[in-house]
């Protein structure tokens, strides 16, 4: 009572916050903190029924303190509900301008969603899919934003508009041959990374060899 | 090709042109391992090439058959070779450019590859001296990077000489040509067959030359041509017999190539070459004189000609211009001087000290006025994070004082040890007495420098001056650059160098404190070629952490300790020569054989090696006031071999100052004429010698052949 509920959901958003993916909708919290602000609401008008047509908050104190305090819970349980959805909404964002697929994560969780909704259990689902364990509307969220998004892209195809905002550092990095990693071939020709070398090359041509320990980048 | 310093812009414009236009490896820097001076020149340009984003490839190098190795192993895009430190003495156009074709074979083979080849040039920074006059004038693929002596006019005699045999070779070539030709008409052979011939004639054009150069003075023989020598290790076999030997020409692949026997080295003496000339000729085995009059009448001048070349050659080797100093000239055309690269030019050209003072007496004041002119604004009391500033600051020629304590870093100095004596105890005395003077206690003395006194350190220069000339020591002090880390601290040049080296020399061992792995031996008992490869992998790992060490203050301090450790082991030994006196003056050189002695392993690195020799030498000549060459044999257990190195006499020192202002006069550059002692030694008493260095002064004798190796140069003697 009285925001012990919407403190569980503040804090299940923080939660999410530092996760990698999106957990599981709380359908049953949001479902009990709705139903308690319908509660507070309905306590305050009966508060103020009891009080007749002439209330005046300044006559009568205790009453308009009780008045207060409900309609602040209420208000607080509100800010709660919004800043859970708010940060769900910008995490879904965030997926579809990563370019997950829309199409097929969609498609799978809408299936589950229809399945979730007919059943009337949401979030049960077992499956390890992206969008396991989302609300049906968030999944049409997905969706609908996936599609204005392609839009967008639509427009400016010769630009990567998802691509990371930062410059690279360095294009060309130095590198030293720890193995012989042999010849490589890159975009404009051929190198041959013989060891006891240092080589100063596009990073892209080697960053996948440097993964692989064959080359140590040097600062 | 020759480039003067004028237009050393202009060449490397040409040279970026040709690596920009593509984006895969183009540029590839091949730099001598065991050279601090080579290093730094090579992190100044590779810097370059990353301000124009240009990838490249450097490869350390330990000895001429590396070298050749490697550049066999390159791929074919690559446009330009860069050499440093090293190349300066063989004639690249025959060592690397026409080995590749000729091990090609097949002759369809060999055309391809020298239609590609004519697009990669060669460049040279090297300070090493002569220059092969091959590379100088005779190709267009092999450019050298001179450091002024062409526009000075000192080499125009050798020149006209060159050319004019190149003329009169020419002459012959085409005679021999139109004589071909005429046989050839009048038989009425087939027009191809003649097409061919001509053609295989003009490739063939560089051998010829070089079969010119073959019937030079032997002394020629042995500096200008022998590449092949270079090469020349233990014999497998000394019984191959000489057809054999002609026939494969030492050019045969694999190890074989690496171990010519010295009887091969004599079958190819210049006497033999005369008499079948036809031996490295093209294969349609010319008649070995088809114009004798001509020949004649040329034969005079040829001869003259041949002696002013053989002079040039026979002078013996020498150094020049520290290579990164003339890069940092080149830098300075090109309008991207800066702070780090100067610094590195500065360190380079101090790491040339110890082996030519004259040449550092010469390029430092030119530095030190670039120190000044890029740091004006400094402030030398205040630090600040990220200061990387330079500054001209009084320098002590004592031994890391920064980073050891006064007391040690006097005894473990060369220039004051060997003036005072210090390797008996009278000059141990003397040391105290002299400290005692300054006012010095020995136990303040023996602290740590950092620890000591700052009233001390202000006052040093002024006490050390004061009682200086009396003890002979009058240019301790003088004048250095020092570079700010922050921080962190300051290094002098001379200390960066002694850190730099001492890497170089031992590597970095396992952790920041492990003493121990200076001694690091390489595993046991193996087969000694891959000892031998085993000790190339190691300093070319050690080449590398010098490099990190040029910026990394943390690691250049490591470096430093290591080379505390390094020097003490040399101090020691030297020590230990003189007081037992092993030093044996013969009449043309001194000479030491090092054979036991607790840090034997240390000595068979060549910079260690010399370290030890130069320390001895200067010691000796201060002792018996007689300034001659010496050479100092080191055991190597391992592979049963010496580790031969050959000094020249110490250049005496004048006793004036740099501050003063005037500049010293250019002294003559000490040559070292053992390079090609060694060379004509070991053909004539058929010693089993490796001489592989790029310092030609610096061989390798098989234990067993020692003893007859080193009576055969103190009969006939040195220079």
């Amino acid at each position: 009572m009285y925001g012990d509920l919407a403190m569980k959901l503040a804090q299940d958003a923080r939660r999410v916050q530092t996760l990698e993916s999106l957990p599981a909708y709380q359908v049953d919290l949001v479902a009990s903190i709705v139903r308690e602000i319908r509660d507070l609401n309905r306590d305050f008008n009966i508060l103020l029924k009891k009080q007749g047509p002439d209330y005046d908050p300044r006559r009568h104190g205790e009453a308009s303190c009780a008045l207060f305090i409900l309609q602040l819970c209420v208000q607080r349980n509100k800010r709660s509900l919004l800043a859970y959805h708010r940060l769900r909404a910008k995490r879904i964002e965030e997926l579809a301008w990563a370019g997950v697929d829309a199409a097929s994560a969609g498609e799978e969780n809408s299936g589950s969603g229809n399945a979730n909704s007919s059943s009337g259990a949401g979030g049960t689902r077992g499956s390890t899919s992206l969008t396991a364990g989302w609300h049906p509307d968030e999944d049409e969220y997905f969706r609908g934003f996936s599609d204005v998004l392609a839009e967008l892209k639509g427009e400016w195809t010769d630009i990567d508009l998802v691509g990371p905002m930062d410059p690279p550092r360095d294009l060309f990095i130095d590198v030293r041959v720890l193995k012989d990693a042999g010849d490589i071939q890159t975009e404009y020709g051929m190198i041959s990374l013989t060891r006891n070398s240092q080589f100063y090359v596009r990073q892209a041509d080697v960053e996948r060899l440097i993964q692989q320990g064959y080359l140590l980048k040097m600062s | 090709m020759y480039v003067s310093p004028a237009s050393y812009a202009e060449a490397f414009e040409a040279l970026r042109a040709a690596a920009l236009s593509h984006t895969s490896c183009r540029v590839v820097l091949f730099v001598a391992c065991l050279d601090v001076d080579a290093l730094c020149g090579a992190r100044i340009l590779s810097g370059i090439f990353k301000r124009d984003l240009i990838p490249h490839r450097t490869c350390p190098v330990a000895g001429y058959s590396e070298l050749k190795k490697r550049y066999a192993e390159l791929e074919d895009s690559v446009t330009s070779v860069i050499l440093i430190g090293c190349g300066a003495l063989v004639d690249l156009n025959d060592y690397l450019l026409d080995a590749d074709l000729e091990a090609a074979g097949d002759d369809d083979d060999a055309a391809e590859i020298s239609n590609r080849r004519i697009r990669r040039k060669l460049y040279i920074f090297d300070s090493h001296r002569p220059w092969n006059l091959q590379n100088m004038f005779g190709s267009e693929e092999v450019v050298c990077f001179d450091d002024g002596d062409v526009d000075d006019g000192l080499l125009n005699k050798e020149r006209d000489a060159f050319e004019a045999l190149l003329r009169i070779e020419d002459d012959d070539e085409a005679d021999e040509a139109d004589e071909d030709k005429e046989e050839d008409d009048s038989d009425g052979e087939d027009d191809p067959n003649d097409e061919q011939h001509d053609d295989s004639d003009e490739e063939e054009n560089d051998s010829d030359l070089e079969s010119n150069a073959d019937s030079l003075p032997s002394k020629i023989h042995n500096v200008d041509l022998d590449v092949r020598h270079k090469r020349k290790i233990f014999s497998k076999s000394e019984s191959d017999d000489d057809g054999d030997d002609s026939a494969s020409e030492d050019r045969d692949s694999g190890v074989d190539r690496e171990y010519i026997s010295s009887s091969n080295d004599l079958s190819d003496s210049p006497v033999s070459h005369r008499t079948t000339p036809s031996k490295r000729k093209s294969p349609s085995s010319r008649s070995p004189s088809p114009a004798p009059q001509r020949q004649k009448s040329f034969s005079e001048a040829r001869r003259t000609y041949e002696e002013v070349i053989g002079d040039y050659y026979g002078r013996g080797t020498s150094n020049s211009t520290p290579v990164a100093s003339q890069i940092y000239t080149l830098l300075s055309f090109l309008g991207l001087a800066s702070n780090p690269d100067l610094w590195l030019s500065v360190v380079g050209t101090t790491a040339v000290e110890y082996a030519s003072p004259q040449l550092y007496r010469r390029f430092f004041p030119l530095l030190r006025d670039e120190v000044l002119r890029l740091n004006s604004q400094v402030n030398i009391s205040r630090l600040s994070a990220d200061d990387s500033a330079l500054v001209v600051q009084p320098d002590y020629r004592l031994f890391l004082l920064r980073h050891w304590s006064l007391y040690e870093s006097v005894v473990h100095s060369p220039y004051v040890a060997s003036r005072l004596h210090l390797w008996n105890d009278a000059g141990r005395k003397k040391l105290h007495k002299m400290l005692a003077k300054m006012g010095i206690s020995l136990q303040v003395a023996k602290e740590k420098w950092t620890h000591t006194d700052v009233a001390l350190k202000r006052a040093l220069k002024d006490k050390l001056s004061s009682v200086a000339d009396v003890n002979g020591i009058g240019n301790v002090v003088r004048t250095g650059v020092v570079r700010k880390f922050g921080f962190r601290g300051m290094v002098s040049a001379g200390d960066a160098v002694e850190g730099v080296a001492a890497l170089m020399e031992c590597g970095k061992g396992a952790t920041i404190n492990d003493k121990e792995s200076v001694y690091q031996s390489s595993s046991a008992e193996e087969n000694i070629e891959e000892v031998d490869g085993e000790f190339k992998e190691v300093w070319i790992g050690n080449f590398w952490t010098a490099w990190d060490a040029l910026d990394n203050i943390e690691l250049l301090l490591h470096g430093l300790q290591r080379a505390q450790i390094l020097q003490q082991a040399v101090v020691r030994t030297a020590t230990a020569l003189l007081e037992k006196d092993q030093v044996h003056d013969l009449r043309s050189f001194r000479l030491i054989i090092l054979k036991d002695g607790p840090d034997l392993e240390l000595f068979n690195n060549p910079l260690t090696l010399v370290r030890l020799a130069y320390w001895v030498n200067e010691c000796k000549s201060e002792q018996t006031d007689r300034h001659s060459p010496m050479v100092m044999a080191v055991l190597d257990q391992k592979r049963d071999t010496y580790t031969v190195v050959g000094l020249p006499a110490r250049v005496a020192e004048k006793t004036n100052n740099e501050d003063e202002g005037d500049l010293p006069e250019e002294e003559a550059a000490s040559s070292n004429s053992f390079g090609i002692a060694f060379q004509e030694m070991a053909n004539l008493t058929h010693a089993r010698v490796k001489i592989d260095s790029f310092e030609s002064s610096v061989v390798e004798v098989r234990k067993d052949d020692l003893t007859g190796f080193l009576e055969g140069m103190s009969s006939v003697g040195i220079k």
